[in-house]
């Protein structure tokens, strides 16, 4: 199964700005991935989004 | 006493309107419920954008200061009026009006758009949020790089569902619902009426948002393409309407994508 994108977004808890991605694994179990910025996020994002 | 004529129609006390009341004439936007509807037909420049349903002034605003320097300039596609995303501004409505057009509960969103495909995802339209995040709260639409459409809202662990892909560089229309607790959620797929598409992890009505966002949230300010219409109902539209929604916009759109 192929994994599918659900949301990309700043956490701004306790101020720590990570940058989190959703999505969902190759088990259909859902994931949140965390990194320190926005273009290593953006990397994993463009991988999954394509298999969505 | 004969019947009330309104042009050359009559209309008989059977009629209902209002809130639940279901529209006339196929080739008409079902009135019903309408509680936004910002359409370029009626913009002419300048840092406002008033919508047709309430007189809700939107104002242009960048992401930057001064914030009302760079609208997104009014322009025709295909003889079709629009607004161009230019990805540095957007619209933007006052809270004190967004609560106008609440959108905690049952709701139809459309979006008449040109797609030019994205680089990098974008935030369309939103509730911007207030204490929670915006796709935590009313409703946040984001433009993906897969030329579809993800939408959120609910709650802290917020519902999730995504659109077909839209075709590039044609006029597409985009619907999506919301209704009930568990905000199920769908979207108007190829002019077949509603279908229902939806991850459901909330089950309470999502808290009040803020102002209304058109062109720009939590993912950022869309850089590309064109928009026509926004119009927000504050009931799912039923098969029949959704349709004549299509209907009516093909009216003027002639290769509208629905």
């Amino acid at each position: 199964m192929a994994r599918k994108f659900i949301n990309m977004y700043m956490d701004h808890t306790d101020m720590r700005g990570y940058w989190i991605v959703e999505y969902i694994d190759e088990n259909g179990i859902e994931k949140k991935d965390q990194f320190d910025n926005d273009l290593d996020a953006t990397d994993f994002y463009n991988e999954i989004i394509v298999e969505s | 006493m004969g019947p009330l004529i309104i042009n050359t129609t009559s209309v008989s006390s059977g009629d209902v309107f209002g809130n639940t009341g279901k529209h006339r004439f196929p080739n008409e936007l079902p009135f019903g419920g309408l509680k936004l509807y910002l359409s370029a037909d009626t913009y002419r420049g300048g840092p406002y954008w008033t919508d047709l349903a309430q007189n809700i002034e939107f104002e242009s605003k960048n992401t930057a200061n001064p914030y009302n320097t760079t609208q997104t300039p009014r322009t025709e596609i295909d003889n079709v009026p629009c607004i161009d995303f230019n990805n540095t501004s957007y619209w933007e409505s006052t809270a004190t009006d967004a609560d106008k057009v609440d959108m905690r509960y049952d709701i139809t969103l459309v979006l008449i758009y040109y797609h030019q495909g994205i680089s990098e995802r974008d935030t369309i339209f939103e509730k911007k949020g207030n204490g929670q995040q915006s796709y935590q709260q009313e409703l946040a639409c984001t433009l993906e790089t897969n030329n579809s459409m993800s939408y959120y809202r609910g709650g802290s662990n917020y519902d999730y569902a995504s659109t077909q892909a839209y075709t590039v560089n044609a006029w597409n229309m985009i619907g999506i619902y919301s209704t009930g607790t568990n905000s199920r959620v769908g979207g108007y797929f190829n002019g077949s009426g509603w279908t229902n598409s939806y991850n459901n992890r909330a089950n309470t009505y999502p808290n009040k948002a803020s102002n209304i966002r058109v062109g720009y949230g939590y993912a950022g300010v869309v850089e590309s393409g064109y928009l026509h219409a926004c119009c927000v109902w504050n009931r799912k539209l039923s098969t029949e309407e959704i349709n004549s929604v299509y209907t009516y916009f093909n009216s003027v759109i002639p290769n509208l994508v629905p």
